[in-house]
């Protein structure tokens, strides 16, 4: 055991890197993941790291009961809790890439929204064959389901979770056509400020259940827009999201907002908390989420 | 007569442009027709911290120029304004939460900590005024960097507050903690106004303030802590501004000369037309968004630097 620490670090990558390509040599499948790349799989992937936790959790809905073959995944992965016991990779925005290659995956899921380009790269220079999705909209959201399902083999799986997910959509589509849309601030963060901007899945969330975003006009993910600008643009109901195990931090943003009693969301007592875990993960458990923001809105 | 009466005069002008200015920021923003609590909440702290910040910097510089006899050291500088940043980040990372109303305590001894290790150097005969500034820039840069370390360890929360820290925001400020610094930087500035005479002889060089009766080391060191005191509080309160405490005392100077029972009143009131004017700039120029006033000030303070530092050909 201890000889080990004397092998040659390039050695040993190259060690691995034979073993993985010999996997991959045996029978390969060509796949265009959504960055445009294409990545060469085995059939049936059995050693599998996601990158995400939004990641674990839509391929463990895929796999649905066969949770054994995900060997990693990036911390704060904790839904299903099965994964949180999963041998963690690191952040998601900056993981071990070595901790990567020493789990021997066959394949790893990586998204647009976190990763970071260069690692990929790097990963895939070390032959890891890494699929790449995108997530920063309802489309990209479905179009992932699919690419995961057949990145997995499982082609069958992911068309259904993408009907599934439609029909929950179309639900809400429904219900906001008869409504009055409500002009919501959606609240991330405080000092500065932290809302959403039309670049993000969320300012579409808050179309979804028929409310306008009132920084929908802003081209970003996550504008910090002045205190001011809220007034001027007096929404209807505030929703704070509440992210994380710390709550405190964010019943004082909603308190905060009482020192403005001109604004008509605290005139009429709808400064509100959203629990938020389940709608930013983008997964099936969005559409939990959305019906969470729909009762904070409208309720 | 004919001098008192012309002092006067430039102070009544200051102080009518300063409450123009005040009046004007209160009136500019987002929202047109403003209602009380927009007023109050949002506009009047920040109004009134820029007035007492840009004071209470301007101060600052004059009177640390005086005291190194060098017209290009400032609080940002000189790294005191950094060393004050490093104790509120450090303060805060290790949970020493002594806070009032958004001012945060350890700040102030970051400032005062800076400042001593400036001071100690200083006491060394061979140290020219260059040396003493590139050293400041120096522990600036030292102080920037530890900053930045606990800005890679914190989340993104963290980052963007620590972002705001080393650029200077006034966004934060609470009406009290806004009306503390006014009162607490008026007086720290009637107590470096009292010294004015020892500012005076420290200017003309160390020999000619011995051979004046001045107590060298004494003075320095009531001074140096006087002005840590302000700038830990001025920090604590809208983080790292620079170049007011630069760019005021320098054209103050030059309107009404050197001497410091004119020149640190009228810093005062200058220093806080020009802060003022800047965060207004900062809060209106790119609507919806606000920018750092740090920005503002450094976008003009900068140039400014260089330009008196090339009009003085060489320092030494």
């Amino acid at each position: 055991m201890s000889s080990r620490h004397r092998v040659p670090p390039l050695l040993l990558s190259f060690v691995l890197l034979v073993g993985i390509f010999e996997t991959k040599t045996v029978s390969a499948r060509e796949l265009r993941d959504a960055l445009g790349t294409s990545v060469r799989l085995s059939d049936q992937p059995s050693r599998i790291v996601t990158l995400a936790p939004s990641l674990g959790e839509l391929v463990a809905d895929l796999l649905e009961d066969d949770l054994t073959k995900i060997v990693g995944v990036s911390e704060y992965t904790d839904y299903p809790p099965a994964l949180a016991s999963v041998t963690s990779i690191g952040s998601y925005t900056n993981f071990s890439i070595e901790k990567v290659i020493s789990l021997h995956p066959d394949l790893v899921f990586a998204t647009t929204d976190g990763n970071s380009e260069a690692q990929i790269d790097r990963l895939r220079a070390l032959g890891v064959p890494v699929v790449v999705i995108k997530g920063e909209n309802f489309s990209d959201f479905q179009a992932s389901i699919v690419t995961l399902g057949l990145a997995l083999g499982l082609e069958k799986r992911g068309l259904e979770m993408v009907e599934q997910f439609k029909r929950g959509i179309e639900n809400f589509s429904v219900r906001a056509r008869l409504r009055k849309p409500k002009r919501v601030l959606m609240q991330l963060g405080d000092d500065p400020m932290i809302t959403v901007g039309n670049k993000s899945f969320l300012n579409q969330a808050i179309t979804t259940v028929g409310a306008q975003n009132i920084f929908g006009d802003l081209d970003a993910r996550y504008p910090k827009p002045s205190i001011e600008t809220v007034v001027q643009r007096d929404p209807d109901v505030i929703v704070v999201v509440e992210l994380g195990k710390d709550v405190k931090v964010f019943q004082r943003m909603v308190e905060k907002w009482q020192h403005l009693p001109s604004l008509k969301a605290v005139k009429t007592k709808q400064v509100r908390l959203l629990k938020a875990d389940a709608l930013i993960r983008p997964s099936l458990r969005m559409l939990e989420g959305l019906s969470l923001l729909e009762r904070a809105i409208y309720e | 007569m004919n001098d008192t009466r012309s002092t006067l005069r430039s102070y009544i002008l200051a102080i009518a442009v300063w409450i123009a200015t005040f009046v004007v920021a209160m009136k500019i923003g987002a929202v047109t027709d403003a209602s009380v609590d927009v007023l109050v909440e949002l506009r009047l702290p920040r109004t009134l911290a820029a007035s007492a910040i840009g004071a209470g910097l301007a101060v600052s510089g004059a009177a640390l120029q005086a005291l190194f006899a060098n017209p290009l050291c400032e609080p940002y500088t000189l790294g005191i304004s950094s060393g004050s940043a490093l104790g509120a980040v450090l303060g805060a990372s290790l949970g020493l939460n002594w806070m009032f109303s958004g001012l945060v305590g350890t700040a102030f001894l970051g400032a005062l900590l800076f400042a001593g290790i400036l001071y100690l150097i200083s006491l060394r005969e061979e140290v020219g005024s260059l040396t003493l500034l590139l050293t400041g820039v120096m522990m600036g840069f030292l102080g920037t960097s530890l900053v930045s370390i606990w800005l890679a360890l914190s989340d993104a929360n963290g980052i963007q507050a620590a972002i705001l820290w080393l650029f200077g925001d006034l966004t934060r400020v609470r009406l009290d903690g806004a009306v503390f610094t006014f009162f607490g930087v008026a007086a720290l500035c009637v107590f470096i106004w009292m010294r004015w005479r020892d500012l005076d002889a420290l200017l003309m060089g160390e020999e000619d303030a011995i051979s004046m009766g001045v107590e060298i080391s004494s003075v320095r060191r009531r001074l140096i802590l006087l002005i840590s005191l302000m700038i830990g509080l001025c920090v604590s309160a809208g983080g790292m501004i620079g170049f007011i405490g630069l760019v005021i005392p320098h054209f103050v100077r030059k309107t009404v000369g050197s001497l410091h029972q004119r020149l640190i009143p009228l810093c005062a009131v200058w220093g806080a037309v020009a802060l003022v004017v800047s965060d207004t700039l900062a809060r209106s120029a790119v609507r919806p968004y606000e920018l750092p006033v740090g920005v503002v000030t450094a976008l003009v303070g900068a140039p400014a630097f260089l330009w008196i530092m090339i009009k003085r050909r060489g320092i030494r």
